[in-house]
């Protein structure tokens, strides 16, 4: 009875634990939580031919607690516009489910397990509250809002990001979605000024818990660096950001995937010929990434 | 014995994880009294000869806001205290904690009254129309140009746009407020008191409220009303861009909605003619109301008109 009641006591202490640390996905090793990126410069993007140059790709993973990860680094103010781009693996699309008016381009299922979101914020790095370092250098996430105390002593958090992101229901705060790219510019950068640009990790593949990623710091406004590109919707500007971690370059054939959906071809085509290869070697997702969903998951009428 | 022990190791568990959020909130409610004045102007008679007419209906929207406190000298008028100021001509923010209005802005349903209506002013559809096209003698159009000449035609317009079917959806005219049975004078926001001022009655919903702990002093209420201009009746706090829009036919028009930071620029948006707190009167009575406790009975007088 005496070991009963300990294990009760033992077992309602732990469920007063509000850490919530049990919740979040595991750290994993070789890829940081929190991770800074140094200093980085401006590129200039006048054509399709710039983008190879200018892409840095990595990764990024759970910090394994509660506490908030990303992606930070700083660049200096150049006295004109700035345009900051991240594109978060892989590619997501909504099946098109409908049976009177379907989407054939989305009527095959993604594959919903690897694909991630980064939430991008940027302003002066003074108005950063977060240590930017990486994790083993005791790097922190924190945000853009200076605390500002009113009259009566109560805190006032006032949010100075400029990364303005606007949306049709929001004329700024917005995101883009999982696995969507995402990007501000930053206007009239001052010159020789300190900026900090932070992509905030929303979520992380459910499939691996690795999320690559793929970023453009380009001169000018993202306008004109998209005008510059022939790239058909954002998903096309960057290429290559699902990460292969045995060799840490991007998957081979997730080339050929992104130039499929980038073409707008239908999307069975491509996963048709996937799923031919798994049939025919059961080891195929194993030693290539795989792409696209099961069809037997497709929702029926009144199911979810 | 040992089943009473875990009932209570139980009971002391779940009590020792109970969650309160202590945050406590409180319906504020109190007067505002505008004074005569502020309901007066000199307009035309029928015959062209000019006269002096009272009226609720020249009452615009009334704004309030709690705030942390109320300062003189940062404009020509009591004006509450602003955070730090990041961008050069743009007033800093006034951080509220709450607020409300006595009047809102509607979709009026024809694009000649967009920013010109602000609700609880007008009993019925007659008396909208009658209100510009007799007393200020301004004549209300519609899409196509033509005068409108009955009330009941902007009702129905109302409810052609809105696909609505009772005048209490389109929240323009009055309802029976005091349920007498009759929609009438008695049921519009102000009312016009002894001394011959206006009064409504006003409820700031579920406010948390906030006090300095070392004085006790607690958040300030402090307001306007925005009364609307000389020539055509428009309201500056309006924003003519937004609000619902309307396409159909000849009609291309937004009915107007509030601008969102009246309450944190509020400066932005106050010009002369508007009417605001008083400021210290040399004896230590000033006009805003510094709350004590969320049971203070508030009256505020909005009895200083702006020059400029």
């Amino acid at each position: 009875m005496r070991i009963t009641m300990l294990s009760f006591a033992m077992l309602t202490a732990v469920g007063c634990d509000y850490s919530g640390d049990f919740l979040f996905a595991g750290a994993i090793d070789g890829v940081r939580g929190v991770d800074h990126l140094d200093t980085l410069t401006p590129a200039t993007i006048e054509s399709d031919a710039d983008i190879d140059g200018a892409a840095i790709f990595g990764e990024i993973g759970p910090t394994g607690t509660a506490a908030k990860g990303g992606v930070t680094f700083t660049f200096r103010g150049t006295g004109d516009h700035v345009c900051v781009f991240v594109d978060p693996e892989a590619v997501f699309w909504n099946q098109s489910v409908s049976t009177r008016t379907p989407t054939p381009q989305y009527a095959y299922p993604d594959n919903v397990f690897d694909d991630g979101d980064l939430d991008l914020y940027a302003g002066f790095a003074t108005y950063y509250n977060g240590t930017p370092a990486t994790e083993e250098s005791g790097g922190e996430i924190g945000d853009f809002r200076v605390r500002y105390q009113d009259g009566l002593q109560e805190e006032v958090s006032i949010a100075l990001s400029e990364c303005v992101i606007s949306s049709s229901i929001d004329d700024s705060g917005a995101h883009a979605g999982r696995g969507s790219p995402e990007y501000c510019t930053l206007r009239n950068t001052q010159p020789g000024v300190s900026y900090l640009v932070l992509m905030e990790t929303w979520s992380t593949p459910l499939d691996d818990d690795r999320l690559g990623y793929g970023l453009l710091l380009a001169h000018g406004t993202c306008a004109d660096m998209l005008n510059a590109v022939t790239a058909s919707n954002d998903e096309c500007v960057l290429r290559g950001e699902t990460i292969d971690p045995s060799t840490g370059e991007a998957y081979p054939n997730s080339y050929e995937f992104e130039d499929h959906f980038c073409s707008r071809a239908p999307m069975g085509d491509y996963c048709e010929a996937e799923r031919a290869a798994q049939r025919g070697n059961p080891n195929y997702c194993e030693n290539q990434h795989c792409f696209c969903g099961d069809p037997a998951d497709t929702p029926s009428g009144g199911s979810f | 014995m040992t089943r009473i022990a875990l009932i209570s190791l139980a009971l002391t568990a779940i009590s020792g994880c109970a969650y309160t959020d202590d945050i406590e909130t409180t319906n504020l409610r109190g007067k505002v009294v505008i004074p005569r004045e502020a309901a007066t102007r000199t307009m035309f008679a029928a015959d062209g000869t000019t006269e002096e007419v009272t009226d609720s209906r020249l009452i615009g929207p009334v704004y309030l806001g709690l705030f942390p406190s109320i300062q003189e000298g940062l404009v020509e008028y009591p004006h509450p205290e602003i955070g730090p100021i990041f961008q050069t001509g743009v007033p800093g923010d006034a951080y509220p904690y709450g607020g409300t209005t006595i009047g809102d802005f509607r979709f009026a349903c024809v694009e000649f009254l967009a920013c010109k209506v602000s609700s609880g002013r007008f009993t019925d559809f007659d008396d909208l129309l009658g209100w510009f096209n007799t007393r200020l003698q301004i004549e209300v159009n519609d899409a196509s140009g033509a005068p409108i000449e009955t009330g009941e035609y902007i009702r129905q317009t109302c409810y052609e746009m809105l696909n609505y079917t009772t005048d209490d959806e389109i929240r323009l005219t009055a309802r029976d407020e005091n349920e007498d049975g009759i929609i009438d004078e008695k049921d519009l926001d102000f009312q016009e008191n002894a001394d011959g001022d206006f009064e409504a009655d006003f409820t700031i919903w579920q406010q948390e409220f906030f006090k300095d702990e070392e004085t006790g002093q607690g958040f300030s209420l402090w307001g306007w009303m925005d009364s609307p201009s000389e020539d055509s009746f428009r309201f500056s706090t309006c924003d003519q861009n937004q609000g619902q829009r309307e396409t159909e036919y000849a009609a291309d028009f937004r009915g107007g909605r509030q601008f969102t930071n009246l309450l944190n620029q509020p400066s932005q948006y106050i010009g002369g003619g508007d009417w605001t707190v008083s400021g210290d009167d040399g004896e230590g009575n000033v006009g805003w109301h510094v709350y004590e406790s969320t049971d203070d009975v508030v009256v505020i007088r909005l009895d200083n008109m702006v020059e400029n």
